[in-house]
């Protein structure tokens, strides 16, 4: 792999490129969705994807899903000629910030290898998950398994005498459950995730989260309506999670130098202040047993972690290296791609909310008429993110009063991030997805319980 | 009777990387056991009582921690992994290598001491 | 082309050696080329980007048991190792009796020529600039923030083990840029075109549309919330048609009981001035091919007439199950595919779906069906209809529209949202226009071929 790799980066220095990387990827998957006991789909696929960058005045890309030299190198020649007649066109040279050179293999780690494990196991296991979850009442109308997991090899080269090889585990299992009684219909929804092996499935428990999930179903079917209007707002950790997310994925620099689009909001505002000094924003790739893990991004590059909002104050944005140059900052592992087949972007892996040292007991005990609400069902984000959450409770007089059915609201980032006046000492994550093209990335966002002063409740 | 309860048993003694199945009434009380080889069965030491104290330690254990119900205990050695399950009047024992597949093991140990305590239940003395 | 069809059969032959009673591979060849300036931060930057994606599908069967998977690896290894995991999840199919026959393929027109196949990125750089003159050739005061132009070249191969051996390839482009105007930055406009071929892609035309509308869009108004005649593009009933209305056209949902339209063969579920059909031949149709994606050949299937509901969509499965022919609507597409041109994919499923959806067109021009109406509005754009309802309610927010009153465009809408459902909204057309346009829906497989049409009333809730 190394020998073609090099051969092709070296070509488009030949032609007289500035800098040239090559990316390879092998990702074999299996997916598996179970609905209500019975199989609806089991896909197996391997998928070979490969891309060539190449800097000539501004950037040429060429991506392809044969890695023969032939093909290799006739992709160079496309990404060349293309960087060479688009950079005519434009005012300013695209650079990008200097890197020193790496190589470094990362093997598998110490993981149940999903490509060894038979597919009637992987079946038997969300078959039984199943099972439970429909189990527990008669009122369950519908379980909905999706299950994948997938082994990454990727494969780095840069002209610059980068070569980079790393092995990439994730596995992941969506869980969705219905309850009906008469027109009352609820949904609660699971989310297992992590850069794992089949070991996740016995230690994440998916048959007690789905009997949870089953019970709470049930639940809520009896659990009044919230109310609408304007309350002190407490959000368990998913909510804060996909906050979080949403606030990270506005540090990347590449939307912060897009002001109109929806996630630039940050354009402009490195130095100030762009939420309450509760909020500590941090994006990790790096720890162990989160979702998203990995050593070197699509750069090449070795991740690291990175606070991007200390205290409120924005400290920096997420980089590439191109982005990296134009903010004289330096990039540190966060481009990233779904596949081979993608330019690489800043975009957040893992976005964490610090948590503090106050209890959840001590983050409501203030609260005279307030709302709790757990769960996300449903969720668009953005600058505005909309979040239906999955069941709510009353706070009454600093205690957990009667329980509630999910919950509409809206957060508008450029205002309501600044009514947070606390966070709790725990921690969860919630792992999530983000679609780009026909392809997904995993994400997660994470954090504390957080108190809003005020938000407004749709209902 | 030891006929039935080998077949419920055989969900886990068919399970690649299981080495022993053991099976225990309410009173720890070894009422069936299954070793892949003989080896395996010369090298087995625990009698009934050594799993069912065992089981009942780790059960005021997790109380004393502040918890309140014992699901199962899992002890990871290096090689190996030992399950204790209990339901109803009935406990399991699975005694496994790491080649097994934990998340399968997990769900079969469940299963069988389920469907034991359904079948079996008071009959078990 | 021949080597592809060597790899097909020698897969279908390891399939053999691994067991499969049937087999049936699919591969599908995707050369793509995407050219896009954009200002940024005030400058203006180039993006460029080539792809050259193969992939392979293949569904295997055996002892009555069909299986599906797919991937981008050619080596035997991979090869192998992919139909041995597609046996290993096999299973029950209602319906599946073997995999299509041989049939001769459609004839279809203007969907590959060369040129447009082997386009230059030197006369890519032409046609941009030809496009952005005819833009600024309108008024100077129009800025834009960015235009693209994207062309690609789609090869299929189908081999199966009842004997089909086929293949078929085809040609795309479109043109593509977001305006704006000096002084009125705020308000942004999307405008994209695509077709077959460069001959058929009027980009002096398209410009002259793009910088017209932009210049009236910018004239914005409030209106109240109410009942209003409405015109519709056919982005727009695009959007409204694509998504729960299509769906309930399908065979398999209506055999799963899914549809809103079980058992309404013979009723009239439309304005008798709706005639719509799926058409895989469709000369030009940017959903167009000689058959569908199991090697079946594509059809022209009338599904509503004059208002009467005539049929549904089958695949070669659907249609056993029902003991009537397929129509030929095998489409492997599964959301959230997304794809500028062509969102069918080796990677996806087989289902049945549309391919290219027909509204036949009337006799009023567009500015007849302006000028009759006193009080109305005329909607360009709307939010993505993947959000509707099964039951085809549907609540979107109007992105661009002109305020008719008195016969004449007299502004542009601030903000509103359409409220309604789809089966309803259809029986109240009251006019078809006679210019078809070709148009794909935002977020899911197949294109619209339609005129506007106008609605005798749907509601508007202004934002206001």
């Amino acid at each position: 792999m190394k020998d073609v790799l090099e051969r092709a980066v070296d070509k488009a220095m030949e032609l007289g490129a500035e800098y040239a990387d090559v990316r390879v990827q092998r990702t074999y998957s299996n997916t598996i969705r179970i609905v209500n006991g019975r199989v609806e789909r089991t896909i197996p696929s391997v998928e070979l994807t490969a891309s060539i960058r190449v800097l000539k005045g501004t950037w040429g890309f060429s991506s392809l899903t044969s890695i023969s030299e032939t093909d290799l190198l006739e992709a160079v020649d496309k990404a060349f000629k293309t960087a060479k007649v688009g950079a005519e066109r434009i005012p300013e040279p695209v650079k990008i910030k200097e890197v020193k050179p790496v190589e470094d293999k990362v093997r598998l780690g110490d993981i149940q290898d999903p490509r060894e494990i038979p597919i009637e196991e992987k079946m038997e296991i969300i078959f039984e998950c199943d099972k439970a979850a429909r189990s527990i009442d008669a009122r369950i109308v519908r379980t909905d398994y999706n299950y994948s997991d997938s082994v990454k090899e990727k494969y780095f080269c840069s002209s610059e005498g980068s070569y980079i090889e790393e092995i990439i585990p994730f596995t992941e299992l969506r869980i969705v459950v219905v309850a009906r009684e008469g027109e009352v219909i609820q949904q609660t929804i699971g989310r297992i995730a992590a850069s794992a092996g089949q070991e996740l499935m016995a230690y994440a428990d998916p048959l007690e989260v789905s009997e949870r999930l089953a019970q709470d179903a049930v639940k809520l079917l009896s659990a009044k309506s919230p109310p609408s209007g304007r309350y002190p707002v407490v959000v368990d950790n998913g909510i804060t999670g996909l906050i979080a997310l949403s606030t990270g994925l506005m540090t990347s620099a590449y939307f912060a130098l897009m002001p109109e689009s929806e996630l630039g909001s940050f354009a402009g505002k490195l130095g100030q202040k762009v939420c309450s000094e509760a909020i500590t924003l941090t994006d990790d790739p790096t720890s162990a047993g989160m979702p998203v893990i990995f050593h070197y991004d699509e750069e090449g590059i070795a991740a690291e972690p990175v606070n991007m909002i200390e205290s409120g104050v924005l400290k920096t944005y997420i980089h590439s290296r191109e982005t990296a140059y134009k903010f004289n900052a330096e990039p540190r592992g966060h481009s990233r791609a779904p596949n081979a087949l993608f330019q690489p972007k800043p975009i957040v892996s893992n976005a964490i909310i610090k948590s503090s040292d106050l209890s959840f007991e001590e983050l409501i005990e203030d609260v005279k008429e307030g709302i709790y609400l757990r769960g996300v069902v449903g969720a668009t984000i953005g600058r505005i993110i909309q979040c239906t959450t999955m069941m709510g409770y009353r706070i009454v007089n600093g205690e957990i009063g009667e329980p509630l059915k999910g919950a509409t609201f809206i957060v508008d980032a450029s205002k309501d991030l600044f009514n947070v006046d606390a966070v709790a000492n725990d921690f969860d994550v919630l792992p999530l997805r983000l679609i780009e093209g026909d392809k997904f990335y995993p994400v997660s966002g994470g954090g504390p319980h957080m108190k809003f002063k005020e938000l407004k409740i749709g209902g | 009777m030891v006929e039935d309860i080998a077949s419920v048993v055989r969900d886990l003694s068919s399970l690649y990387g299981v080495n022993s199945v053991v099976v225990l009434n309410s009173e720890g009380e070894k009422i069936y056991s299954w070793h892949r080889t003989e080896a395996d069965q010369r090298r087995f030491q625990l009698s009934g009582k050594d799993i069912k104290d065992t089981f009942d330690i780790n059960k005021e254990f997790i109380r004393l921690a502040g918890g309140d119900q014992l699901r199962n205990v899992i002890l990871r050695g290096r090689e190996n992994i030992a399950v204790i399950e209990q339901s109803g009047s009935v406990i399991v024992f699975a005694f496994t290598d790491m080649r097994a597949n934990l998340a399968l093991l997990l769900i079969r140990v469940r299963r069988v001491a389920e469907n034991l305590a359904k079948r079996f239940g008071g009959a078990l003395i | 082309m021949t080597d592809i069809f060597s790899i097909a059969n020698r897969v279908l032959k390891i399939a053999e050696e691994e067991g499969a009673d049937h087999c049936e591979v699919y591969i599908m060849n995707r050369n793509k080329t995407d050219y896009t300036f954009e200002v940024k931060a005030g400058k203006k930057t180039f993006n460029g980007i080539s792809s050259t994606i193969r992939g392979i599908a293949i569904r295997a069967a055996k002892g009555g048991k069909l299986g599906f998977g797919y991937g981008s690896d050619f080596s035997e290894e991979a090869l192998r190792f992919t139909i041995r995991s597609v046996l290993s999840v096999a299973e029950e199919t209602q319906g599946f009796e073997g995999f299509t026959t041989p049939k001769t393929v459609s004839e279809v027109k203007g969907t590959y020529d060369d040129e447009t196949a082997n386009l230059s990125i030197e006369k890519a750089m032409e046609l941009i600039d030809l496009f952005e003159d005819s833009i600024k050739g309108v008024n100077e005061d129009i800025l834009i923030l960015e235009s693209s132009l994207r062309h690609c070249v789609i090869s299929t191969v189908i081999v199966n083990t009842a004997g089909v051996e086929v293949e078929e390839k085809g040609t795309y482009i479109g043109i593509g840029t977001t305006l704006s105007v000096k002084g009125k930055e705020k308000i942004t406009y999307p405008f994209n075109s695509s077709r077959r071929t460069m001959n058929s892609l009027d980009l002096e035309k398209l410009g002259e549309t793009a910088a017209n509308d932009v210049l009236r869009l910018t004239e914005k108004k409030s209106i109240e919330t109410g009942d209003y005649e409405v015109i519709l593009s056919p982005k727009v009933l695009a959007e409204l048609l694509s998504y729960s209305f299509t769906t309930s056209l399908c065979a398999d949902q209506v055999q799963a009981k899914l549809s809103v339209l079980e058992g309404k063969v013979g009723e009239k579920i439309a304005s008798e001035k709706l005639t719509l059909y799926d058409d895989g031949t469709y000369e030009e149709g940017l959903y167009t091919t000689k058959f569908d994606d199991e090697g079946t050949p594509t059809q022209k299937t009338l599904l509503i007439e004059k208002g009467v509901l005539k049929g549904f969509l089958y695949d070669s499965i659907t249609a056993n199950i029902d003991n009537v022919e397929s129509t030929g609507n095998c489409v492997r597409w599964e959301p959230p595919t997304w794809d500028v041109f062509f969102a069918r994919s080796f990677s996806c499923r087989p289902r049945v779906w549309m391919s290219n959806l027909v509204i036949e067109p009337g006799s009023k021009k567009l500015d007849e069906l302006v000028g009759e109406i006193s009080k109305g509005l005329f909607l360009l754009n709307i939010f993505s209809g993947f959000t509707m309802s099964p039951s085809g309610d549907f609540n979107l927010p109007v992105v661009h529209g002109y305020i008719i009153e008195k016969g004449e465009i007299t502004g542009a809408i601030k903000e509103a949202t359409i409220q309604g459902n789809v089966f309803e909204t259809l029986k109240g057309i009251n006019a078809v226009g006679a210019d078809i346009d070709i148009v794909i829906p935002d977020s899911t497989s197949g294109s619209l071929i339609s005129p506007h049409i106008r609605l005798e009333k749907l509601k508007v809730i202004s934002a206001d």
